[in-house]
C-alpha cells in the first residue's frame, strides 16, 4: 500500500508561494511533519495541518522578497531557477499595484461596482444552491419516493396522503421496496410537561414540526442520533423521540431519555431517544416524533391502521438499490385491485413524487424550478452587468497608458506578455472585489435568512465550501477575471507602438469602439429589464393586497380555541361579548379567505347524482356574516337557534354554476353536504376564498358547532391596546390546559403573500444594484468619450457650436444606445412578466404605461449621470483642448 | 557629528539585537549541535518550551538569523523519509555565540541588580 500523501493542490500552492530555491528543504520539512502528524492524528487532521503549514509560508515569500534575499543563500542553491517569467511577474505585480494606486478613484469605483454585482450574484447563487439542496442530503435520496393520491372527480384534486395500510403493504409484500414509512403531520398540538403533581409545569403549542411516524423513518431518512441509537425507537405505543433542541426546550437538558411529556392532554409519552437537530435544508423538519402505534389508542379506533378507503397518511418508500421506479408504479394497479372497491378504485389514483423533486413541485414545495432558474438568470445578469461596467471603466483607463504600451513594445515586449500584464492587473482588482463581495454577501445573509424564516434558512458564505460550491465559485472567479480582463487587455496590447508614442492612438480609435457601445447596450438592456420587473411586480402585489375581497378584514382578532367543548365555547362567547371594546363575536372554523382547501362535493335539491363541481365550505355560526361584513343579497342569515345544523348560505357564483338566475329561486332548496341535508336560507355576495384567486368559486356557509376552532372577534376601532390583554387573561382562565394563540386577520392575509413579498424585495434590491452599476458604467463611458473627443469638441466650438449642441452630441449617442436597449428589453420583459402573471387569476393589465415609465425613468437616470461630464466637456475653453501641439 | 554618532549607535545596537523568538531558535540550533534543521528545531522548541512553533515561523527566523550572520547553513545528505529531499542544516557562528552570551550576561547583570525579596519567583 502506498503511504498517504498530502493533498496535491496544497503542494501546488506551496510551489506557488515558495521561492524555487527554497522549495526542496521546506517541502522536505513539511513532509516529515506530515508523516509524524499522520501517525499521531490520522489522515484528516494531518491534511489539515499540512494545509495550514503551507499557508503559513506566505509570510516567507512576501517577508523575504521585501527584505531582499541574502545573496549568498541564493547562490549556493541552483541559481537559474528564478526564470524570466517569475522576474517579469514580480515587475508586473509591482507595476499593477502602482497603477491601481495611481488611479485609485477609478479603481475604487471599478472594484465597488464589481463587488456589488458579485455580492448580489453570490447571494442569489447561494440562495438558489440552498433551495436546490433541499432533501438531497439523504444517502438514499435518489431512490426515495413520496406516494400521493389524486382524488379523481370532475376537477381532480391532488392530495399529499395515501390510505393508511399502503405503506405496510408495500413494505411487507413487495421485494423491490427496501423500506417504507408512514407519517402524519400534526397541527396545533399541545405538548405539556408534567410537574409531577398532576399539573403541567409548562405547555407548548406545536405545529408542523411534530408528527406520528414509524421506526422505519430512521431507515428511510438519514437521521443522526445525539446519543447512542436506541433499539426499536418508536416501535412501542406512547413513545416519542425528540430533537436535541426540543429536549432542551421541554426539559432544559439534552438528557431527556426516560422523561415524560403529555400529548394534547390525552396521553403520556415517554422519551426514548434524542436525535440531532434536523438540518435546515430538509422539508421533513420534525423535532417531535411520536410513535405511529400511538395513533389507534389515541383515536379510540383499534383497526384504523388496517382501514383502506380515504387517504389520510403520508407515505415514503425507499426502493432497493437497482430497483426501478416503474416497478413501484406497476404495483399500484395490483394494490388498487386487491384493496379498493370498484368505486374507490375509480376515485383514488396513486402517484409518486421523487424526494429530490418534492421541494420544486408546485403545490408540494415552495420553490418551483422556473422561479429558481429565473433567479439564476437574474444573478448572471447582475454579474455580467458588473463585468460590463468594469470593462467600460478599464478600457476608459487604457487610453492613459498608450505611451507605456508603446515603450514596452519598443523594448521588445510581446503582445502575449502585455495581455498577461493587464490580465494580472484585472485579476488583482477582481480579487479585491471578490473579497469585498464575500463580506457584503455575508453581511446581507442575516436579513435574507430572516425573510426566509419559515424555511429556517441558515445560508452563509461558508456554504461555498460544501459540495461543489468551491467548483462553481472558482468558475465564477475565473469567468469574471477572463470576462472583465480579456477585452481591455487585448485593446491595450494591440496599440501600434509608433502611433502610440506619437500620442495619437487614443484619438484614432475613439470614434468606433463598437464593442464598448454594445456593452452599454447590454447594460441598458439589463437595467430596463429589471425596472420592468419591479414595476410589474410591485403593481401586481399591490393589486393582490388591495383588491376587493368582498369581506371586512379590519380589527378582527382571531382567537384559537379547543374544538371539542361546546359548553365552554358558549361561555367563551358570552364572556367576550360582555367585554368593553368588543363589538361582536362569531365562532368559526376559518375566516372567509384561507389557504385551507375546503372544497366538498354535494348534492343539490335531492338530485340523483352529486353535482359536477365542488363547493368551498366555510363553517361559522349565525354571527359569521355580520362579523366579516358579508353582504346578504336574498333570504335571511343563519338562525341563531339552528342547533340542528340544518341551514346553509350560498354565494352568487354557486347560483351561477347551478344555472339559477334569480336569488329568490334558490331559497328553501336543499343541499346535501357531509351526508346531511340542509336548507338554503340565504344568498351572500361573492367574497375571496383563497388569497391568490378571485372570488369566483362557489361557496357555502354552514353551521357546524363541533367543527369550530376559533372565535372571530370584531373589535371597537378606537383603542385596541387594553382589550388584547383582557382577552388573553380571560382565555387563560377558561382554557387553562391550552396555549393562547391569536392574531389579526389582516396580518394573516398579509402572510399569505409572503412569497410575493420576498420576490418583490429581492427584485427591488437587485434592480437598485443593477441601476447603480449601470450608472457607474455610463459615467465611465461618458468620461472616456469626453476625454477622447475633446479635440473634436474644441474644433466644433471654435467653429461656432453652442453648448447645447455639444451636449446634444453626447445625448444623441446615449439616446441611440438607450433606445436599442429598450427595444431589446421591452418585448422580453413583456413576455417574462406575462408568464409570471399567469400564476395569478387576478392579475393586472400589462399596459403601455409600464414601458413608458421604464423608458422615462431610464432616460432620467441616464441624463442625470451623463449631464455633469458632458456639460463640463461642453463648457471647456477650446483653447485648452486645442493648444497641446 | 551628531549624525555620525547615531549611526554608530545604530550599528552597535543592531549587532546584539535579537527578537525573543529568534533567540530561542538560535539557542535550539546550538542545543541540537550539527543536527539542526527546520522540523527538528520546531520539535525541540516545542518539547523544551512547551509552546508549539509553526514551521514557517521557524524557517523565517532561521533565514533572518542567517542574514544577520548568526547562523551558517549547508544542505545535508538526502534521506528517504523526506521523499529524498535534502535538509538544510544550521550551525551557530561565532557572532551568534557571542551575541547569545552577551544577551545572557546582560540578563545576569539585570538579575544581579534586583534586590532580594523584590521579585516573587515561586508561587
Amino acid at each position: 500500500m502506498k503511504a498517504p500523501r498530502p493533498p496535491r493542490w496544497a503542494d501546488g500552492l506551496l510551489k506557488l508561494l515558495c521561492s524555487p530555491h527554497l522549495l526542496e528543504e521546506i517541502q522536505g520539512d513539511l513532509y516529515e511533519r506530515y508523516d509524524n502528524d499522520l501517525t499521531a492524528f490520522g489522515r484528516q487532521e494531518a491534511d489539515r495541518r499540512y494545509i495550514w503549514n503551507v499557508i503559513g509560508f506566505i509570510r516567507l515569500r512576501f517577508g523575504f522578497e521585501r527584505a531582499g534575499w541574502s545573496k549568498a543563500l541564493k547562490n549556493h542553491t541552483k541559481p537559474n531557477t528564478r526564470n524570466l517569467f517569475s522576474a517579469m511577474f514580480t515587475s508586473y505585480f509591482k507595476i499593477a499595484l502602482r497603477n491601481i494606486w495611481r488611479n485609485r478613484t477609478t479603481s475604487t469605483v471599478g472594484i465597488l461596482g464589481l463587488s456589488a454585482g458579485l455580492a448580489s450574484g453570490l447571494v442569489i447563487f447561494l440562495l438558489v444552491g440552498y433551495l436546490f439542496s433541499f432533501n438531497r442530503y439523504h444517502s438514499k435520496a435518489d431512490r426515495i419516493y413520496w406516494i400521493v393520491t389524486d382524488v379523481l372527480t370532475d376537477q381532480p384534486r391532488p392530495t399529499d396522503v395515501t390510505p393508511r395500510p399502503l405503506g405496510q403493504v408495500l413494505r411487507d409484500e413487495y421485494p423491490f421496496v427496501e423500506s417504507a414509512v408512514r407519517l402524519n403531520n400534526l397541527f396545533g398540538t399541545i405538548v405539556g410537561i408534567p410537574d409531577g403533581k398532576g399539573r403541567m409545569a409548562k405547555k407548548f403549542e406545536e405545529s408542523r414540526n411534530i408528527c406520528f411516524t414509524e421506526p422505519e423513518y430512521f431507515k428511510v431518512f438519514d437521521t443522526r442520533w445525539a446519543s447512542n441509537a436506541p433499539q426499536n425507537a418508536l416501535s412501542e405505543p406512547n413513545t416519542v423521540v425528540l430533537s436535541r433542541e426540543y429536549a432542551v426546550k421541554y426539559f432544559g437538558t439534552e438528557n431527556a431519555v426516560g422523561k415524560t411529556l403529555r400529548f394534547d392532554n390525552k396521553a403520556d409519552l415517554t422519551v426514548t431517544g434524542i436525535i440531532e437537530n434536523p438540518p435546515s435544508n430538509t422539508q421533513l423538519r420534525y423535532d417531535v416524533l411520536v410513535s405511529y402505534t400511538t395513533l389507534p389508542g389515541l383515536m379510540g379506533e383499534p383497526d384504523m391502521l388496517q382501514a383502506w378507503g380515504a387517504p389520510n397518511t403520508m407515505c415514503w418508500v425507499a426502493l432497493k438499490d437497482g430497483a426501478h421506479l416503474s416497478q413501484l408504479e406497476n404495483s399500484f394497479a395490483e394494490i388498487t385491485r386487491k384493496h379498493f372497491s370498484a368505486k374507490e378504485a375509480r376515485t383514488y389514483q396513486f402517484r409518486t413524487i421523487a424526494l429530490n423533486e418534492m421541494f420544486h413541485m408546485p403545490g408540494y414545495g415552495p420553490a418551483p424550478r422556473p422561479i429558481l432558474y429565473a433567479l439564476i438568470v437574474v444573478g448572471l445578469f447582475l454579474v455580467i452587468g458588473a463585468c460590463v461596467n468594469f470593462i467600460n471603466l478599464s478600457t476608459a483607463q487604457a487610453i492613459r497608458r498608450v505611451r507605456e504600451v508603446g515603450v514596452r513594445k519598443t523594448m521588445g515586449s510581446s503582445k502575449t506578455q502585455l495581455t498577461g500584464q493587464f490580465m494580472l492587473e484585472t485579476a488583482l482588482l477582481c480579487a479585491a472585489a471578490f473579497v469585498i463581495a464575500l463580506i457584503l454577501a455575508q453581511l446581507s445573509f442575516p436579513m435574507l435568512n430572516r425573510a426566509l424564516w419559515m424555511l429556517r434558512a441558515d445560508i452563509s458564505v461558508l456554504h461555498l465550501l460544501k459540495g461543489n460550491g468551491i467548483l462553481w465559485f472558482g468558475g465564477l472567479v475565473l469567468g469574471v477575471i477572463l470576462l472583465a480582463g480579456f477585452y481591455p487587455s487585448v485593446v491595450l496590447a494591440r496599440f501600434n507602438p509608433v502611433t502610440a508614442l506619437k500620442g495619437a492612438a487614443g484619438n484614432q480609435k475613439a470614434g468606433r469602439f463598437s464593442v464598448r457601445k454594445s456593452l452599454v447596450v447590454v447594460q441598458f438592456f439589463i437595467t430596463q429589464l429589471f425596472i420592468i420587473g419591479v414595476i410589474v411586480m410591485s403593481a401586481q402585489v399591490k393589486h393582490l393586497k388591495t383588491a376587493e375581497t368582498g369581506f371586512d378584514k379590519d380589527h378582527i382578532l382571531m382567537v384559537k380555541m379547543p374544538g371539542d367543548d361546546l359548553a365552554r365555547q358558549s361561555t367563551w362567547v358570552n364572556e367576550l361579548s360582555a367585554m368593553p371594546g368588543v363589538k361582536r363575536v362569531a365562532l368559526a372554523a376559518e375566516p372567509p379567505m384561507s389557504q385551507m382547501k375546503t372544497d366538498e362535493l354535494f348534492t343539490f335539491n335531492h338530485r340523483d347524482e352529486q353535482e359536477k363541481f365542488p363547493v368551498n365550505v366555510r363553517i361559522g355560526d349565525s354571527r359569521y356574516v355580520e362579523v366579516f361584513g358579508l353582504k346578504l343579497l336574498a333570504g335571511r342569515n343563519l338562525g341563531s337557534d339552528d342547533t340542528t345544523r340544518r341551514e346553509a348560505l350560498v354565494n352568487q357564483t354557486m347560483l351561477k354554476q347551478l344555472g339559477i338566475a334569480n336569488p329568490k329561486d334558490i331559497l328553501n332548496k336543499s343541499i346535501r353536504l357531509w351526508d346531511r341535508d340542509r336548507t338554503i336560507v340565504g344568498v351572500v355576495g361573492n367574497f375571496s376564498l383563497d388569497p391568490l384567486s378571485a372570488g369566483v368559486q362557489p361557496a357555502a356557509i354552514v353551521n357546524e358547532a363541533p367543527a369550530y376552532t376559533m372565535a372571530a372577534v370584531k373589535l371597537q376601532r378606537a383603542d385596541l391596546h387594553p382589550v388584547l390583554p383582557r382577552i388573553e387573561k380571560a382565555w387563560n382562565k377558561l382554557f387553562p390546559e391550552n396555549v393562547y394563540q391569536a392574531g389579526f386577520l389582516d396580518d394573516k392575509i398579509n402572510e399569505y403573500y409572503a412569497t410575493e413579498h420576498i420576490l418583490l424585495g429581492l427584485i427591488q434590491v437587485f434592480s437598485a444594484i443593477a441601476i447603480a452599476i449601470g450608472c457607474l458604467g455610463l459615467y465611465g463611458l461618458v468620461t472616456f468619450m469626453a476625454a477622447s473627443r475633446s479635440k473634436e469638441i474644441g474644433v466644433r466650438k471654435v467653429l461656432g457650436a453652442t453648448e447645447k449642441q455639444v451636449v446634444w452630441i453626447f445625448g444623441k449617442e446615449f439616446g441611440r444606445l438607450l433606445a436599442t436597449g429598450f427595444l431589446l428589453a421591452a418585448p422580453l420583459g413583456w413576455f417574462l412578466m406575462k408568464n409570471w402573471l399567469q400564476r395569478y387569476p387576478r392579475q393586472i393589465e400589462l399596459g403601455w404605461w409600464v414601458f413608458a415609465v421604464t423608458a422615462g425613468s431610464v432616460v432620467l437616470i441616464t441624463a442625470l449621470t451623463i449631464s455633469f461630464q458632458s456639460l463640463r466637456a461642453a463648457r471647456r475653453n477650446p483653447v485648452v483642448s486645442l493648444r497641446s501641439e | 557629528m551628531i549624525i555620525l554618532s547615531t549611526k554608530v549607535k545604530y550599528i552597535s545596537m543592531k549587532r546584539t539585537y535579537l527578537g525573543e523568538f529568534e533567540e530561542l531558535v538560535l539557542l535550539t540550533v546550538a542545543v541540537l549541535n550539527q543536527k539542526a534543521y527546520g522540523v527538528a528545531i520546531a520539535d525541540e522548541l516545542e518539547s523544551q518550551t512547551g509552546r508549539s512553533a509553526n514551521i514557517s515561523a521557524v524557517h523565517a527566523a532561521l533565514h533572518r538569523l542567517e542574514e544577520k550572520g548568526m547562523l551558517v547553513s549547508h544542505l545535508g545528505e538526502a534521506t528517504a523519509e523526506r521523499g529524498g529531499r535534502r535538509k538544510r542544516l544550521f550551525v551557530v557562528t561565532a557572532l551568534g555565540g557571542v551575541t547569545l552570551s552577551e544577551i545572557k550576561e546582560m540578563r545576569n547583570k539585570l538579575w544581579d541588580a534586583i534586590l532580594p525579596g523584590v521579585l516573587i519567583t515561586t508561587i
